[in-house]
């Protein structure tokens, strides 16, 4: 995929910055219920099947499967005007209709369709972000 | 069952002149279709006593009153209102939303003649630009990955959808020429005098796989009207009424995930649709006429099957052979929706459905057009259900 240039930044408030903190580790994490184990992400203030306020973080595999995806081709993103590049929403490995945006890298655009298994990889931009992404899972 | 039906009527509408940008402000496009609702029903200015509208903007940046949005304050201010007792601006849920509060209001005596409009402003350049460094709140997940051109966002339940049941373009061309068919039957609409062809839209340009510019609807300047009072009054006025026999409100929930999902959308709109069949005691075989949101084509499948006219799955196979033609089982979007319209944000929907059970269509009229069905929205954003019935006594 061509390199994307300036991409907005994310701005982590803090629910989210614990998210942020780990992939610029390189590592996934979704937030966690830890009275009844449900992943939730976006985070949210209190469980949404059991109402606990006992949220944690758990690491996950970064593997999945593309649920949804599009193929931007007119971009209206100020810095990613000339760019054409796929969009997914990936369903992670861990529970059903968790899911996680990445674009696909490490293959042509017309490589996404839904069910395609992807792996999560890492990108860094700016200073201060690391992005998830998803490339064509190895196997 | 909800305790409304035919206590309630819309007594008249009016558009303004619309096109692709006006040389008319916005605040004088809405005095032409508030001024226009007005004249069809028969009553004048100083008998409003109730106003209501959803005041959005097209743009991201600050609104300026009576350029790019009217909000009740000003019009309250420069309409010159003396007996104003009611009034509602809701920024959830397009007009639908606005329109199931003002029917509440006037049944309950609260506003005897209450006005709702919707006006839109096409601005300058790039629709739904996101120009911006930097990405708060739930866009921060998203915009990074070049995920905030609105086109993009609608495009992933629909992404999915044709990958799960096998739909083409060419299934959606049949509901696009169509649409456009009827659009030319609407003096009202932009689009009135341009016909397009199947061919037309099989090599439009895509924005966002799998949705082209055709599947969206244009940004334009226009504004719409309606006046509702309640039955009893409607009587003596001069247009025929379209009674209100119930309604149902969804959405406001992302069920969840960062993005729009059909099992999100499904959720939403399904739940709006069972509510509005409880609420009113009908079902889709009483439906004579449906009017149903298509900011983005394909919203009105998805709903074609969360009502019930057809199963899951089944929308884009269901609409072709003629059945959502004019004289088919079901006429669809009879005045071409906000894709023959403009982007008007559920008045097109609204407007069409009343002057339907009016008899008021012209050559677009549905014959023996009794029940009426307007769905105004975004199954997840929000939005409304409307049923409107010809005979009070349905």
């Amino acid at each position: 995929m061509r390199q994307l240039v300036r991409r907005p930044l994310p701005v982590p408030s803090d629910l989210t910055q614990p998210f942020w903190d780990a992939t610029r580790e390189h590592r996934i994490v979704v937030q966690h219920c830890n009275t009844c184990s449900t992943f939730h992400h976006p985070p949210v203030p209190q469980c949404k099947s059991c109402r606990s306020v006992d949220l944690g973080w758990t690491q996950v595999s970064g593997k999945g499967e593309v649920h949804e995806y599009t193929i931007v081709r007119s971009s209206r993103v100020q810095g990613m005007e000339d760019s054409s590049y796929a969009v997914l929403a990936v369903e992670l490995d861990e529970q059903p209709g968790l899911l996680l945006v990445g674009n696909l890298v490490n293959a042509g655009i017309e490589a996404a369709r839904i069910g395609l298994r992807v792996e999560a990889t890492f990108e860094e931009i700016g200073e201060d972000f690391v992005l998830p992404q998803f490339r064509p899972a190895a196997s | 069952m909800l305790n409304i039906r035919n206590e309630v009527a819309v007594v008249g509408t009016g558009w303004s002149d619309v096109s692709r940008h006006s040389e008319k402000n916005l605040s004088q496009l809405v005095v032409q279709a508030c001024g226009r609702a007005l004249d069809d029903a028969g009553l004048i200015w100083d008998q409003i006593d109730g106003i209501a509208t959803y005041p959005s903007t097209a743009g991201s940046g600050g609104s300026q009153e009576g350029v790019d949005s009217v909000g009740i304050a000003y019009f309250a201010r420069t309409m010159g209102l003396r007996h104003l007792r009611w009034y509602i601006s809701l920024d959830k849920g397009t007009v639908g939303h606005v329109l199931v509060a003002v029917i509440n209001a006037v049944a309950a005596g609260a506003s005897d003649y209450a006005v709702v409009w919707k006006a839109m402003h096409a601005p300058q350049g790039a629709f739904g630009r996101f120009a911006s460094s930097s990405a708060p709140g739930d866009s921060q997940f998203t915009a990074p990955y070049g995920l905030a051109n609105v086109v993009a966002t609608f495009a992933l339940p629909y992404s999915r959808y044709m990958s799960l049941y096998g739909m083409t373009r060419e299934h959606m061309a049949t509901f696009i020429v169509n649409n456009r068919k009827m659009t030319n039957l609407n003096p009202d609409a932009v689009f009135y005098t341009r016909p397009i062809t199947r061919e037309d839209y099989l090599n439009d340009k895509v924005v966002a796989d799998p949705i082209s510019v055709l599947d969206c609807d244009m940004p334009v300047d226009g504004a719409g009207a309606m006046v509702l009072t309640r039955a009893e009054r409607a009587k003596d006025l001069k247009q025929k009424p379209a009674f209100v026999i119930g309604y149902s409100n969804s959405g406001n929930d992302y069920v969840g995930a960062p993005v729009m999902t059909l099992d999100g959308f499904r959720e939403n709109s399904d739940r709006g649709a069972r509510v509005l069949w409880e609420n009113t005691g009908l079902g889709p075989k009483d439906v004579d006429m449906a009017s149903l949101y298509d900011g983005f084509s394909y919203f009105p499948l998805f709903w074609l099957e969360s009502l019930g006219f057809c199963k899951k799955g089944e929308a884009f196979e269901w609409i072709q052979g003629g059945r959502i033609e004019l004289g088919g089982e079901l006429p669809l979007n009879t005045g071409g929706g906000a894709l023959g319209m403009g982007r008007l944000h559920g008045m097109p929907q609204l407007i069409e459905a009343v002057r339907q059970v009016q008899g008021v269509a012209g050559p677009r009229q549905v014959d023996g057009c009794e029940v009426a069905l307007a769905h105004v929205g975004s199954a997840i954003h929000g939005s409304g259900l409307i049923l409107f019935g010809k005979e009070a006594d349905i």
